[in-house]
């Protein structure tokens, strides 16, 4: 139950009882526990009713349970904390907000914005360790979410939330919830958006008499007895604009992306219910006209990457009769996304070929057009990024997905109190293709050799490749369960039971491979006793056929217990609201990237050579020898937390510590040789441990009420056995390091005079150096720089550390929100055309730190090496080029104006609320040539950063 | 009403379990195949028993980089090493040559740089030996007991059966044998062993293992056919000779003195015996004689008929070999193995003398009036080589400033280049043009020198005991048909001692660059001296018409008393308990 008042928090305070209330958006709530009778003498005015969706239990698997009795490690947000924040992938809005998930966003496609997330990190050296999303308990893709329909989002976390996730629980589980009609007058809500959305960051390409005063240095480096490629009067031409068409200077980012692109979205919803139905019905649409400026009275087809996503989604609940309730779900979507170029979404996807090309061409190859107006281009630099925009045909995407399903809910209290059973169906379909109309364009170069000048033509003009399903991708799930649960109690004892079974099918039918079936049943007993002795006990039976039958069903237990110290007598009135120690133990598996490895299979291959004239014969051989070792790999997670609250719950905080240890990884061949032949065995072992804190304060000076929150997840991992081969020294090992940590030559310094002339150690290996040029340590001092002198030069990508920050403020009609997010014991590693000069053997271009080199008489200083066109010394993976990816970020920022009621009344409007936000706002880091979160090669679709305004009404 | 409905969640529910009971999960796919499904197919058994010969050992430039080139990561063959500058001969670790382009494995093993870290040794080849004697098991074990025997279409005669069962034999012996002469006594492997079974395997002694790899060679013998009727298609399977010639170095091995310290003479008998076998079958002989080694030269790039090849590892026509140990201003050779001035200066004249450098009639004209074998093996400097796309008459200048030696990417270091296996009609850069090489296993000169050796310990030089040819006669053949117009040095081994070292002598000359010299200095125990000395070239200067030769060391080799067996992998022994390192590693 809850209630609002609007001056609470005097209220509260003089009040005799300690009352248990949370602030959200400015919204004071008194959390449950209260009879009516204690309700009405609440000396409380002014109450109204307010979202229940706050005071809602937290979502767990196939179940709820209200926070205070939660004993394993969980963190939920609303959903109406992130449905403001715009994008098309929910996963990067939750950045910073749920204690132990981390999101680092790769690109910013619309429609992709590629990332990885993961709860906790690793849980294994195999595998990308990204959690499993369940959308309303049924597996599902994220990205296939309406977010104004999300009620809840919840991270599972530890053996106690996971363990009923059995085979797949082992990566931790995000949950989301959707929203459900409530009884009442209907509700209508509608939700618009409008972003104005730009890169966070560009990497800053020289123009073209830096570049042509840098190449002629470079050619010179590498060659000191070299003629300069430009000529004196060339780089004054650069320099003066005389000839924008012979000495073109083009800043191709100007000239083909937008200053800004656009993304809208609208939603409305409506919902409500009787004593017989309750319904929620949403429908959305989001565009976004993405950052590619097209000319569009070139071409009559759009070539932008333009997205267009409908979603709909209806949550029926028939109160069938008095015992049963029939619940029916259904969810559309349709994307549609355009592009340039052939099958623009197959691998590399299309922004990856246009930003290579944007980013590999100096500002001197070519004008954008000649002067008699054809492209330009030459047989050197074919590319030409504004061409590929606009000649280049398009490619046009639909994806389809359609989750429904349907559960009967039967109240059998009257056969036994509290008993209940439910069974619910459910079938998702995506289907995705990809429909292609390549066209070839030609570039034309001004060739000043004869007179009347001429044009050179490359490639040809107008050559159509068309294909349809070039890409297609084409997955069915099943996800069907029956549950009985009970609810007793009995004096002080309260008991909770909940039994299923559930089996579910992954098929993925665009690859040959038969479908992937997971079954068997689950259960969950919790018993609480005087409401403060909390222990819960579950358990799953999960079998899959990809092991063999004897061994083919996991049994994945978790025990977890919890003790509210607060609630003892003999801390009562001590003004601690919340004291809470929890703690649990348990398994959880994960099923590896295995395919009927328990079987045995022969393929063919070629043989030895026989005959007179030596022939090679066909062969055949046994490919995959019956395994019977195969197995999932086991993760024993343990956790151990701390709820606190203090100060009539003004001050709230968690705190949790867990350490996790995953063993019968599969690894290769790390049994004797003398097996004889190629064996995945389950012997590889990892660990994974970290510590959580979440703190917020709530407090209000005056009239303006405001809240201050925190947290910070913190998770190491370590290799800790993988087969490694015998090494010669012991830094060159990965084990005893996380997971995907860099290995590379350690930079020592640039060379200098006397470092060539001594020419030891050795490092010719590498390339020829030359003052200037990177270093490398002799690690094992032997005079050659060589294989054995590679060791750990940095952390992995991911990030170790976590943590996010937010602010709320609101006073009278006004709020502002305010989420800082950071990440730190990350890297990037900088290569490739934003980083280096001059790539792809002295085609590439150059950008501004490379203003910064290494030059004769500099010393150890600048902090770029010398310049070269093609000398490969420098570009060898090596810590030169590892950054430090740690940042803050202020993620989200948003301000709101509530109008006042009384205005709106009268036309049906019951809210009005219009607001700006930012994301990506601001950006405090170390990396300054791409964003730090970015793919390493930074040659994707930059991240964005947008501004938007919105409006939400409410009827 | 509330009966209907309790009834329909009841069913809803039974629907629910009984879609459950069906066992979803009990699925396989149809296109896991097991050994019946090979077995009932001839043509699949026969691509079963072809893979097999992918086991066989390669012997040209086998040595890369990458000591795990014999890794079967993919599982289908064993790995080919990468073809480059930098791939070696084994010749290259041995006195015989030296690699031409630095930091190659064959350089890393003769300077001594090798140890038992997987990464690190060169030659373990320990995983293709074991992979290989799997798939011999799994034929034997899954597949032959399952074959349709019969003489109707799609079934296997009986006398295929027997064919297909001793060339399993064959290999399977054959990889044994590998193992043996690399490690000494190795953890005998007899079955296909379960990945969840006992790893703790302990080696066998050397003479377990001996016995073990000679009845195998009995069985297969008795299995296999003499020659194949169908040779067009099917030459190359193992034969009765095979078995035979494999025993035959075998038990030469056996009876070596690092493997038979006490010096048992029934050894050197059982070895004389295996070889003599050979010899009285009458099935091979030495390929014909030409003028001035003309013969002992197409014996290399002649696969058939060639009476003296006994069993070899067949490869299609190729110019990988020509290309990697080619003459570097010849189509752009990688130069490859150069023959050591220590090989050089072991041929003799071709009357039977040693080559001498203080004779001044000799030094002066070193290159002329030698042992025929010398100019089939070795390119010296003005020695005349027209590979195809060259001008007609060329000679190789290795003389300093000489167009093979001098600003060419891929130099001699040695003043040589090799000549043994290498194709004149080969050219590997466009119009590309291929010649057949087999690099030999077994060949019946060998078989001669086996038995020379083995003779000579058990009975001296001049006994032929129960058989045909004394052990003077057996090296008198091979050097006769080599050209060699007298024999002064065999014919002045009075002693059992002096005809032991010319017939080591022999063996080094006639078998050289066959990979067979890194093992025979090893079971001579005398690589401790021999591949512990430095080796030389040989600096050629040209002043007007004449040359002047000075000899220089080109590398420093290391051999240490621990280096007579390999180290099995330092991984290997915490995986199986039961192996005991060998001695020094």
């Amino acid at each position: 139950m809850m209630r609002k008042f609007t001056k609470p928090n005097l209220l509260l305070r003089r009040h005799p009882q300690p009352l248990r209330w949370i602030v959200v958006s400015g919204l004071v709530l008194l959390l449950g526990g209260y009879s009516q009778a204690q309700q009405k003498k609440l000396p409380v005015k002014d109450t109204v009713k307010a979202a229940d969706s706050l005071v809602k239990p937290i979502q767990l698997l196939y179940g709820t349970q209200q926070k205070r009795y939660i004993t394993g490690a969980v963190s939920a947000i609303s959903g109406s904390d992130v449905s403001n924040i715009p994008g098309t992938n929910r996963l990067n809005s939750f950045s910073g907000r749920l204690t132990g998930l981390s999101v680092t966003q790769l690109s910013g496609l619309p429609s992709s914005e590629d990332n990885f997330y993961q709860v906790r990190g690793y849980h294994s050296f195999v595998g990308s360790g990204r959690p499993v999303v369940l959308i309303n308990n049924r597996l599902d893709d994220i990205n296939e979410i309406e977010p104004n329909d999300i009620e809840s989002i919840t991270v599972l976390k530890d053996a106690a939330a996971t363990a009923l996730y059995g085979l797949n629980g082992a990566n931790g589980v995000i949950l989301i919830t959707t929203k459900r009609g409530q009884t009442g007058k209907i509700k209508i809500n509608y939700n618009v958006e409008s972003s104005f959305e730009q890169p966070t960051r560009l990497p800053k390409f020289l123009n073209a008499y830096n570049y042509a005063t840098l190449y002629n240095e470079a050619q010179l480096n590498d060659n000191p007895t070299a003629t300069p490629k430009y000529s004196a009067a060339a780089l004054q031409a650069y320099q003066t604009g005389s000839d924008p068409f012979l000495y073109p200077n083009v800043n191709w980012i100007d000239q083909t992306l937008k200053k800004s692109s656009l993304q809208i979205r609208n939603n409305i919803n409506v919902s409500g219910g009787g004593d017989q139905v309750k319904y929620y019905f949403s429908g959305s649409y989001l565009t976004d006209n993405g950052i590619f400026k097209v000319d569009k009275s070139i071409n009559t087809y759009n070539t932008n990457s333009n997205l267009g996503v409908f979603n709909v989604r209806g949550n029926v609940d028939i109160n069938a009769s008095k015992y049963l309730v029939i619940s029916a779900d259904l969810r559309s979507k349709r994307e549609t996304r355009n592009a340039p170029g052939a099958n623009a979404f197959s691998s590399p996807t299309y922004d990856q070929t246009i930003f290579t090309a944007i980013y590999s061409t100096p500002a001197n190859a070519y004008p954008v057009r000649n002067a008699d107006g054809s492209l330009g281009g030459n047989a050197t630099y074919t590319n030409n990024p504004y061409g590929i925009l606009n000649y280049s045909g398009y490619t046009n995407y639909v994806s389809t997905s359609l989750t429904g399903s349907m559960s009967f809910a039967y109240n059998l209290g009257t056969v036994i109190k509290g008993l209940k059973a439910k069974v619910d169906f459910g079938f998702t379909n995506y289907d995705d293709i990809q429909i292609s109309r390549g066209k070839t364009f030609a570039v034309y170069a001004l060739n000043t050799a004869v007179t009347p000048n001429t044009y050179i033509k490359t490639n040809a003009d107008g050559v159509v490749s068309a294909s349809t399903g070039g890409y297609t991708n084409r997955q069915r799930i099943y996800d069907h369960f029956a549950t009985l649960n009970y609810d007793g109690q009995f004096g002080d004892h309260n008991v909770s039971a909940m039994a299923m079974y559930e089996i579910q099918q992954y098929d993925n039918a665009s690859v040959n491979t038969v479908a992937n079936t997971y079954q068997g049943p689950k259960g969950k007993l919790s018993y609480r006793f005087k409401n403060r002795y909390l222990v819960d006990f579950v358990a799953s039976y999960q079998g899959s056929e990809q092991y063999p039958a004897n061994h083919r069903y996991g049994l994945f237990p978790a025990v977890s217990a919890g003790w509210i110290v607060s609630d003892e007598p003999f801390l009562k009135g001590s003004g601690i609201d919340l004291f809470k120690i929890r703690g649990s133990y348990g398994k959880t598996g994960n099923q590896a990237n295995t395919y009927f490895d328990y079987l045995t299979s022969y393929a063919a291959t070629s043989g030895g050579s026989l005959g007179t004239t030596p022939t090679v014969q066909t062969g055949s051989y046994q490919n995959q020898i019956a395994n019977p070792l195969i197995t999932w790999e086991s993760d024993v997670k343990t956790n151990i937390g701390l709820d606190v609250a203090f100060l009539h719950n003004r001050l709230s905080a968690s705190f949790d510590v867990f350490k996790e240890h995953t063993t019968n990884i599969l690894i290769t061949n790390a049994i004797s040789v003398m097996y004889g032949a190629k064996i995945n065995t389950p012997s590889g072992i990892f660990e994974d441990r970290g510590l959580e804190a979440q703190a917020a304060w709530t407090d209000h000076i005056g009239a303006l009420e405001y809240t201050i929150g925190g947290n910070v997840s913190i998770a190491k991992n370590k290799i800790i056995y993988q087969n490694e081969p015998t090494k010669n020294y012991p830094w060159m090992y990965q084990t005893g390091n996380p997971v995907g940590v860099r290995t590379g030559y350690v930079f020592d310094r640039y060379f200098t005079e006397s470092d060539v002339m001594s020419s030891l150690p050795n490092q010719s290996a590498l390339g020829s150096q030359k003052p200037g040029d990177l270093k490398y340590k002799d690690l094992n001092r032997d005079n050659i720089i060589d294989a054995n002198d590679i060791a750990v030069i940095g952390a992995a990508k991911a990030p170790e550390v976590n943590f996010g920050a937010n602010l709320g403020f609101k006073y009278q009609a006004f709020d502002l929100s305010l989420y800082f997010q950071g990440t730190s014991h990350g890297t990037t590693y900088n290569s490739g055309a934003t980083t280096w000069e001059f790539v792809n053997a002295g085609k590439g271009s150059v950008v501004e730190h490379h203003m910064d080199r290494w030059t004769p008489g500099s010393g150890q200083s600048t902090a770029y090496p010398r310049l070269t066109l093609t000398n490969p010394n420098n570009f060898v993976a090596s810590s030169f080029w590892v950054k430090d990816n740690s940042f803050v970020r202020l993620k989200y920022t948003e301000v709101g104006y509530t109008l006042p009621q009384s205005l709106l009344k009268k036309i049906g409007i019951s809210s009005t609320r219009v607001f700006v936000n930012g994301y990506n706002v601001l950006l405090w880091d170390k990396v300054k040539e791409k964003d730090p979160e970015a793919n390493d090669a930074g040659l994707t679709y930059p991240l964005q950063r947008s501004f938007s305004i919105g409006l939400n009404l409410k009827f | 009403m509330k009966k209907i409905i309790f009834l329909l969640v009841f069913i809803a529910g039974v629907l629910v379990f009984q879609s459950c009971s069906n066992d979803k999960i009990s699925s396989i796919p149809a296109d896991f195949a097991t050994a019946d499904q090979i077995a009932i197919n001839a043509a699949n058994v026969k691509a079963y028993i072809n893979n097999l010969y992918a086991f066989v050992p390669r012997g040209y430039n086998r040595l890369d980089t990458d000591p795990n080139s014999d890794d079967i990561a993919t599982g289908a063959l064993p790995g080919v090493p990468g073809k480059g500058s930098l791939t070696a001969m084994v010749a290259s670790a041995t006195d015989e040559a030296v690699h031409a382009t630095r930091n190659s494995a064959a350089e890393k093993w003769g300077t001594g740089n090798w140890s038992s870290s997987s990464t690190n040794n060169w030659d373990t080849q320990i995983k293709t030996e074991y992979t290989g004697i799997r798939r011999t098991f799994s034929y034997t074990e899954d597949i032959a007991p399952k074959l349709p025997i019969g003489l109707g279409g799609n079934e296997i005669s009986p006398a295929l059966r027997d064919q297909y069962l001793g060339e399993a034999l064959f290999i399977r012996a054959l990889l044994n044998f590998e193992l043996l002469k690399r490690y000494g006594g190795y953890p005998i492997v007899k079955t296909q062993l379960a990945a969840d079974g006992n790893f703790n395997i302990p080696r066998n002694t050397y003479d377990e293992c001996t016995k073990y790899i000679s009845d195998m060679c009995d069985q297969a013998q008795a299995l296999l056919p003499v020659v194949y009727p169908t040779a067009a298609s099917d030459f190359g399977r193992a034969t009765k000779g095979a078995c035979m010639a494999l025993k035959a170095r075998l038990l030469l091995y056996a009876a070596s003195p690092l493997n038979n310290p006490s010096n048992d003479i029934t050894k050197w008998q059982a070895a004389a015996a295996a070889s003599a076998a050979i010899i009285s079958s009458g099935t091979y002989s030495l390929y014909p004689a030409g003028t001035a080694g003309a013969g002992y030269e197409s014996f290399f790039l002649t696969i058939s008929p060639n009476p003296e090849l006994i069993f070899s590892r067949l490869e299609p026509a190729s110019s990988d070999i020509d290309q990697m140990n080619g003459i570097p201003s010849i189509n752009l050779g990688y130069g490859g193995t150069c023959p050591t001035l220590d090989l050089v200066n072991d041929y003799e004249t071709v009357d039977g003398k040693p080559f001498d450098w203080s004779n001044p009639a000799m030094a002066a004209s070193p290159f002329t009036n030698r042992d025929p074998r010398f100019a089939k093996t070795i390119l010296y400097n003005g020695a005349v080589w027209t590979p195809v796309g060259t001008p007609p008459i060329a000679t190789v200048d290795t003389y300093d400033g000489g167009k093979d030696i001098t600003n060419v990417p891929y130099p001699t270091r040695t003043g040589f280049y090799l000549r043994k296996f290498m194709g004149i009609n080969a050219r590997w850069i466009a119009p590309i043009s291929n010649v057949n090489h087999s690099f030999p296993i077994f060949r019946y000169a060998e078989v001669l020198l086996n038995y020379a050796e083995a003779m000579n310990e058990a009975y001296g030089p001049d006994n032929a005991s129960t058989f045909t040819l004394t052990a003077r006669q057996a090296i008198a053949l091979i050097r006769t048909r080599a050209g060699l117009t007298a024999n002064q040095s065999v014919t002045a081994a009075t002693t059992q001692a002096l005809m032991r070292t010319a017939i080591r002598h022999e063996r080094r000359i006639e078998l050289a660059f066959e990979e067979h010299r890194h093992m025979d200095l090893r079971r001579w125990m005398t690589a401790e001296t021999v591949l512990n000395q430095p080796v030389s070239g040989l600096k050629i200067v040209k002043v007007g018409s004449t040359f002047t030769y000075t000899p220089q060391v080109v590398e420093q080799r290391v051999f240490t008393n621990k280096m007579y067996r390999y180290p099995f992998p330092q991984d290997e022994l915490s995986r199986n308990p039961g192996l005991v390192q060998n001695p020094g590693w």
